[in-house]
């Protein structure tokens, strides 16, 4: 029986930031954990993807001054990433990525960087950079979302996004409306890096369960041995004051 | 008047730190500069042959150690912050630690800093070693960090020599702002170079044109030959060069060569980065005149200064202790530390302090997979620190388990956990991050283990 899952990797090469790595890694050693193999496919820019039969894309966090290069490369793969997310693909878009994720982009020099659209949200310059550790109660997971936040633009919701969760220690989106990253369908976006899926182990198996069930339809997920996650996790915790919450 | 009364505001202060038994490497320069805020540029005014900076990213303190040691040598010791203190309140407390009259004062002087101390000391000569990405460089701080030192070498005399490391494309391209001369240093032998992959990000591109620079040489990281396909910008050939290069278990054999010398010593410090602080002090020592033999018996008494690779006795056990900061660094050290033969102990210390930084990602990007491959030597690996979870996590996704992989919280625990776990004929190879290794410090010189490193 198949238990392979293809994951896509977009500009492993360009956007070498902290965690990214951290984050494919995650994914890959869980699978395996859970006895499926995730294939993992780097794409750098300008290089051909084949997403039809990618079951999960990662996009990972850039350089502010990347991200005019990055959207234009984007843009190009807009019509291949609705395809896939049509047929099931689990999409994980991460700081810069999460942005470009939006209907636009707008520099801190005012210039205006179209995003591919996929959830209803844009991204506006603000005064000084959003930096810190992050606690974010999400409902839908049996733990808050943990991590590490450094962004300058605010992230603004539209009507039909949904925030991934709220924030409970941290700036999230904005600073302003205490939402923290977005969803829609199995598309996720956030501004938690650290890394984000190693440190959040019941978030990383969710997209993994999503992922296997496209190929298998709903599948059983088993529990891993995560004593080291909640550990770091929980120093975390306790310095922000949530002693006792996982 | 109030530089002297400045001076002995700062003296007295040292005298009352030295008393309460604290090394006091910033605080008593922090009161005088209180007293006076022009006081670290005319006490280098004091000084008969001037002043040298040495200053960039990564191995500063190594480098600026093996040219006091020329220096010393050749001249009398100069005025040194040897501990690494290179804000301006520890580079006004070595003045108050030395006392006068001084020769010449050899400043370490960190990045953010430089702009000013350019301005106010008398150079001559500014050495820059590299500039790599810090742990928290995110967003362009490559290049501001360049740009610092840029603005710092505008600042200097036009007298002032610059030596500048021809293999880093960032350093070379700070030719164009020296006012005078300018010597280069770089590696002319070829090395097996086993970290000199993975992407360049910001420091593979060209910095006058942002092209991608074309790499026909890399030795680490972004550290190589190259040529810009777009402007032509290329590494300019250096004056002062390794033309060999053997690794040694604990050091290396170089073979150094500039117009009108050469000389071959062996250098007690491990690995490909050493060899590069040791060029750089070399080619600075040249640069002012030091005789070669001089240099080179400088390079073969190198110490390296603590945490910075250190071996260290306790009992039956013994440590070596290497400082991690950034990713670069770190990568360089699991290198070195793979050198060593046998089996070996492992205990990573992790914080998250400002001078750690406080983002603890950068650790996905050091490459600790290679400790879990077969043959790598690894025993126990125990992890610490602040945050020793997070670096537990990121262990076991390098491919370690319980129960060779264990963690305990801080970092005295930690150390009585590894040395509890590792057997007494096997080195336990300690990583610490800046403020960890403050702290493994501590208690080493409590248990009687290792001297202060002030008085190294
Ligand atoms: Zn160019």
């Amino acid at each position: 029986m198949d238990r392979r899952l293809v994951l896509v990797h977009l500009y492993p090469d360009l956007l070498n930031l902290y965690g990214d790595r951290g984050n494919v890694l995650a994914l890959s050693r869980r699978a395996s954990w859970a006895g499926w193999t995730l294939e993992v496919r780097e794409v750098g820019m300008g290089e051909a993807a084949d997403l039809a039969e990618a079951d999960m894309l990662f996009v990972g966090g850039g350089q502010d001054r990347e991200q005019k290069t990055l959207a234009q490369d984007l843009l190009r793969r807009r019509d291949a990433i609705l395809r896939g997310v049509d047929r099931g693909l689990v999409v994980l878009a991460v700081c810069g990525g999460y942005q470009l994720m939006g209907r636009r982009y707008v520099t801190p020099e005012g210039e205006e960087v179209p995003g591919i659209g996929l959830m209803d949200l844009e991204t506006l310059p603000g005064p000084g950079r959003l930096v810190g550790n992050v606690v974010v109660a999400a409902g839908w997971l049996e733990e808050p979302l943990v991590g590490f936040e450094n962004h300058g633009g605010r992230t603004f919701l539209g009507p039909s996004a949904q925030a991934l969760g709220q924030v409970v220690r941290g700036h999230g989106n904005n600073g302003r409306d205490g939402t923290e990253g977005a969803w829609a369908g199995k598309v996720y976006g956030t501004y938690l890096h650290g890394a984000l899926l190693p440190k959040n182990p019941a978030f990383a198996d969710h997209l993994l369960r999503q992922a296997a069930a496209r190929r298998r339809g709903e599948v059983p997920w088993p529990k891993l041995d995560d004593l080291e996650e909640h550990a770091a996790r929980a120093v975390l915790m306790e310095r922000m004051g949530l002693r006792g919450q996982r | 008047m109030r530089e002297r009364l400045a001076y002995w505001a700062g003296r007295l202060a040292l005298a009352l730190s030295r008393r309460l038994g604290r090394g006091g490497t910033s605080l008593p320069g922090r009161v005088a500069l209180r007293v006076d805020p022009a006081l670290l540029g005319k006490l280098a005014r004091r000084c008969e042959r001037g002043a040298v900076l040495v200053s960039g990213t990564n191995g500063k303190t190594t480098t600026a150690r093996i040219l006091a040691g020329a220096l010393e040598r050749s001249e009398g010791a100069p005025v040194h912050n040897r501990s690494g203190a290179n804000l301006p309140p520890g580079l006004v407390t070595a003045f108050l630690r030395t006392p006068p009259p001084w020769r010449r004062a050899l400043l370490e002087v960190d990045e953010a800093a430089l702009p000013r101390a350019a301005a106010q000391v008398p150079a001559a000569l500014l050495l820059v070693t590299n500039v790599f990405r810090d742990q928290l460089d995110r967003y362009g701080e490559v290049e501001r960090t360049a740009r610092l030192i840029e603005s710092g070498i505008r600042r200097l005399d036009p007298g002032a020599t610059v030596v500048l490391n021809a293999d880093d494309p960032r350093v070379a391209a700070m030719a164009a702002a020296a006012p005078g001369p300018v010597r280069f240093f770089g590696f002319e032998a070829s090395v097996a170079a086993s970290d000199a992959k993975g992407p360049l990000g910001d420091a593979g591109r060209c910095p006058r044109c942002a092209a991608p620079l074309t790499f026909t040489a890399r030795l680490y990281a972004h550290l190589g030959r190259y040529l810009c396909p777009g402007c032509g910008f290329r590494r300019p050939d250096p004056e002062v060069t390794i033309q060999g290069f053997t690794a040694l278990p604990w050091g290396s054999r170089l073979e150094v060569a500039w117009a009108g010398g050469a000389l071959a010593v062996e250098l007690p410090l491990p690995g490909l980065f050493n060899a590069y602080n040791a060029l750089g002090a070399a080619a600075a020592a040249l640069a002012l005149g030091v005789d070669a033999e001089v240099v080179g018996a400088a390079l073969g008494a190198a110490v390296g200064s603590f945490g910075r690779f250190q071996r260290v006795d306790a009992g039956e056990r013994q440590l070596v202790v290497a400082l991690v900061k950034n990713p670069t660094g770190f990568n360089e050290v699991l290198r070195t530390v793979e050198g060593i033969e046998g089996e070996k102990d492992m205990l990573f210390l992790l914080n998250d302090r400002a001078a750690d930084g406080t983002d603890v990602s950068w650790l996905w990007d050091v490459d600790l997979e290679r400790l879990s491959r077969p043959g790598a030597g690894i025993g126990a690996v125990t992890c610490g620190g602040e945050r020793a979870g997070d670096m537990a996590v990121r262990l076991k996704y390098a491919g370690f388990e319980r129960p060779r992989l264990q963690f305990a919280q801080g970092v005295e625990a930690a150390l009585d956990l590894a040395l509890a776990r590792g057997s007494p004929g096997r080195p336990l190879v300690i990583m610490p991050t800046y403020t960890a290794l403050l702290a493994l410090e501590d208690v080493l010189a409590r248990r009687g283990v290792a001297r202060s490193f002030w008085e190294v």
